[in-house]
């Protein structure tokens, strides 16, 4: 009989109920501050309570899912290997967050995925054009970041020198680069449209202009726009 | 009057306006891509929401909503797929025009239906939801522990094929929403304290990204599983003739104000949502124009009453589901439940405080709403021939697009501390893996956000409630309302047992 998901799932609710009681039994019952009769259920009440519900159903389901359910959705072995790529690099991507920086890891992330999505399945022969592309998307991702960041400091130095408020303002130069990316963009699909008609190399560029065009995208909307802290990692300017 | 004022000023300026209509085409978008749903496109736009004023916010918010609910019915009628499952009546019928030619006033009727629903129940949210919230006034904390029961319990029987499977997972929201430190008196509450103490574990599972790995980063994983020829081919059609007869929608009213009752009462109650509705009604107006004294075409021929019995009550259901959001801070369907997630962050309280000291929001809300309804109207109207072309668009390029979207919004909610960000993104990464497989075993993963978003409501008044009555834990049977609650919570437990004895 195939172990599916649908029989692994409660088996791993019953892990997790355990696991969970086991916590919740180790936690000290604190009551609200005020309580000298101990009438408050303590702070271990409900999630003691929590465990033993989980560990009933799960029960419940164990037995259940075996003498009853049958049978699951395959999932094909193409989009099996997506799939366990996806979660990897996804792993990997937060990982290497901090210390790669938010441009260089989503620009990795997303042509990787993109590059490999675009051929429904993950074989080995791809690597070499993929390695390929993978490090001219980064160069092309890097080359619009810096153009990016020259075009809203000129702005802002621009601004200050003339007393032009609009040139000093993020959300102006954030229009201004996107404007930028946009005829960059552009420009670029209409030389290379007729030119490429190989599928392989037309892959390589949809997930690079992709890549560039989101990775650039969200850097100019949360972190020129609305100031969050994207980590910076390696790339220091 | 006062606070009238100030929710227009709220939401009439230019700033939200355009966020409003940003999230409105975003909605359509989303809502018009088989796979994607309005709740996920909800989470991933949660976090910019959160950079933005309250009313901008939800403003936004609320487009996107409304828009992925009307949206899904361009792809239900120009290729048999719904968008998401509040289209799924619209394909009989809309398939059907399409196939005799009559796509564009299929579109149209669409879009017109889902404008004169989503206004309609607009209505119904600003009459009954004050009215409920007052009653909420006579709420204690054995009230509100049974309330966040009920909430908790009804969304798991409904959401679930198997009553257990959606308990379960209801269990295991609660059971997250308990991880971080203790309500009463700030104690960590976390494995390993000596280990994790100075981790961002000691502020328990955020929200956000909770929402954000169940919505977006699962959704990403299960189409992955379809991504083989993932590419829909949109038919090239003549689209004329948009805009439906007046007379012929006049001649509708009956299904019309139908529909909209069993969209607004349906959504209204708390997890339900539009599935349920859009059926109810495409049944009703097949009665309604089966029968013989009826001049209207027949549904299921192919016509534009079968599509609009539809389309009016699934934006009906927007209006409805937020009746109990904001009057009781229970949501209606998994995307109010996003919602519902979003005020809270803001720091609203929904319920009597909400309407009482924060009236200038509900009208901005409601301001909101009825601007997202007349953009979607007018976007749907002129974009009928642009709006099919995103159909085109590879699943291959928008779901590793999806997945950093997810990603960086699950880090922007703690945008300034980067350890603590990075650790959201772990946690929107670790439920969206949970989520997929869950989703893969038939389990729900709406009950896991109610549990989250529930627990703390229920945690902190079952135990005030507990202690207030000396340690009698019969309080509960003790209070005329919390008895209702609890009646309420056996019976939407009791009855699809019952339902389901009766069917074998």
């Amino acid at each position: 009989m195939k172990f599916g998901t649908r029989r692994v799932i409660p088996l791993v609710f019953l892990a997790v109920s355990l696991l969970y009681l086991a916590f919740s039994f180790s936690l000290q019952q604190y009551r609200m501050i005020g309580d000298e009769r101990g009438w408050d259920p303590g702070s271990r009440a409900l999630p003691i309570a929590m465990g033993f519900l989980m560990l009933g159903l799960s029960i419940y389901l164990i037995l259940r899912e075996t003498t009853k359910e049958k049978g699951e959705q395959t999932v094909p072995p193409a989009a099996r290997k997506l799939i366990l790529l996806t979660i990897v690099l996804s792993v990997l991507y937060i990982l290497a967050f901090r210390f790669l920086g938010f441009i260089l890891s989503t620009a990795i992330l997303l042509f990787t995925l993109i590059y490999f999505n675009y051929h429904e399945n993950v074989r080995l022969k791809l690597l070499p054009v993929f390695s390929g592309g993978l490090v001219s998307s980064t160069a092309f991702v890097l080359l619009i970041y810096t153009a990016g960041r020259f075009i809203t400091r000129s702005l802002f130095y621009l601004g200050r020198a003339r007393g032009c408020e609009l040139f000093t303002s993020k959300v102006f130069s954030a229009f201004v680069v996107l404007l930028f990316v946009a005829i960059l963009f552009a420009v670029l699909l209409i030389s290379f449209r007729k030119s490429v008609s190989n599928t392989k190399t037309r892959s390589m560029l949809i997930a690079g202009l992709v890549a560039a065009g989101v990775t650039e995208g969200l850097y100019l909307v949360f972190k020129q726009i609305f100031l969050v802290n994207l980590a910076r990692g390696i790339i220091f300017w | 009057m006062v606070e009238l004022l100030s929710g227009i000023r709220q939401v009439f300026n230019l700033n939200t306006i355009l966020w409003i209509a940003l999230g409105e085409v975003l909605g359509i978008i989303i809502g018009a891509l088989p796979g994607l749903t309005a709740t996920m496109g909800i989470a991933l736009l949660l976090p910019l929401s959160f950079q933005l004023g309250k009313a901008t916010g939800m403003g936004l918010l609320l487009g996107v909503y409304c828009g992925a609910v009307s949206g899904a019915s361009i792809p239900a009628i120009l290729l048999g797929i719904p968008g998401n499952p509040n289209a799924i009546a619209t394909v009989y019928d809309g398939q059907a025009m399409t196939r005799k030619g009559l796509a564009g006033q299929a579109l149209g009727g669409a879009v017109v239906a889902s404008f004169i629903g989503g206004i309609l129940s607009l209505i119904a949210l600003s009459l009954f939801s004050p009215l409920i919230a007052r009653f909420t006034l006579a709420f204690g904390p054995a009230e509100k522990a049974t309330l966040a029961l009920v909430g908790l319990t009804i969304i798991a029987s409904v959401s679930a094929r198997n009553l257990a499977k959606g308990i379960l997972t209801g269990a295991f929201g609660l059971a997250l929403a308990f991880i971080g430190t203790d309500p009463f008196t700030d104690t960590l509450r976390i494995p390993f304290p000596a280990l994790l103490a100075k981790t961002p574990l000691v502020g328990g599972i955020k929200l956000i990204p909770a929402l954000i790995g169940l919505f977006g980063v699962s959704q990403v994983l299960y189409d992955l599983e379809r991504i083989q020829g993932g590419r829909l081919a949109p038919p090239q059609l003549k689209i004329e003739k948009v805009f439906p007869p007046l007379r012929k929608i006049a001649s509708m009213w009956r299904i019309i104000l139908e529909s909209t009752g069993i969209g607004t009462l349906i959504g209204a109650i708390p997890g339900t949502g539009a599935s349920i509705a859009v059926f109810l009604s495409y049944e009703r107006a097949k009665r309604i124009t089966a029968s013989p004294r009826s001049k209207l075409e027949k549904v299921g021929s192919g016509c534009l009453e079968g599509v609009m019995a539809p389309e009016v009550a699934n934006n009906a259901v927007t209006g409805g589901a937020l009746i109990p959001v904001l009057s009781l801070g229970i949501p209606g369907d998994s995307g109010t439940a996003v919602l519902l997630g979003a005020l809270l962050i803001k720091g609203v309280v929904p319920g009597y405080q909400l309407f009482s000291q924060n009236l200038d929001l509900v009208y901005a809300i409601l301001f909101a709403l009825l601007l997202s309804n007349v953009f979607m109207l007018t976007f749907q109207l002129l974009g009928v021939r642009i709006f099919p072309k995103v159909l085109s668009i590879p699943m291959a390029l928008l779901l590793p697009v999806i997945l950093v979207l997810s990603m960086i919004g699950a880090y922007a909610i703690e945008g300034q501390a980067v350890l603590a960000a990075t650790f959201d993104m772990a946690v929107a990464l670790v439920l969206g893996i949970i989520g997929y497989y869950l989703k893969k075993a038939d389990y729900p993963t709406a009950p896991i956000v109610l549990g989250l978003i529930l627990g703390g409501l229920l945690e902190v008044n079952f135990r005030r409630a507990v202690k207030l009555a000396g340690g009698n834990y019969l309080v509960f049977f003790t209070k005329p309302i919390a008895v209702v609650f609890i009646v309420l919570a056996v019976f939407s437990v009791v009855l699809p047992l019952i339902q389901r004895r009766r069917r074998t």
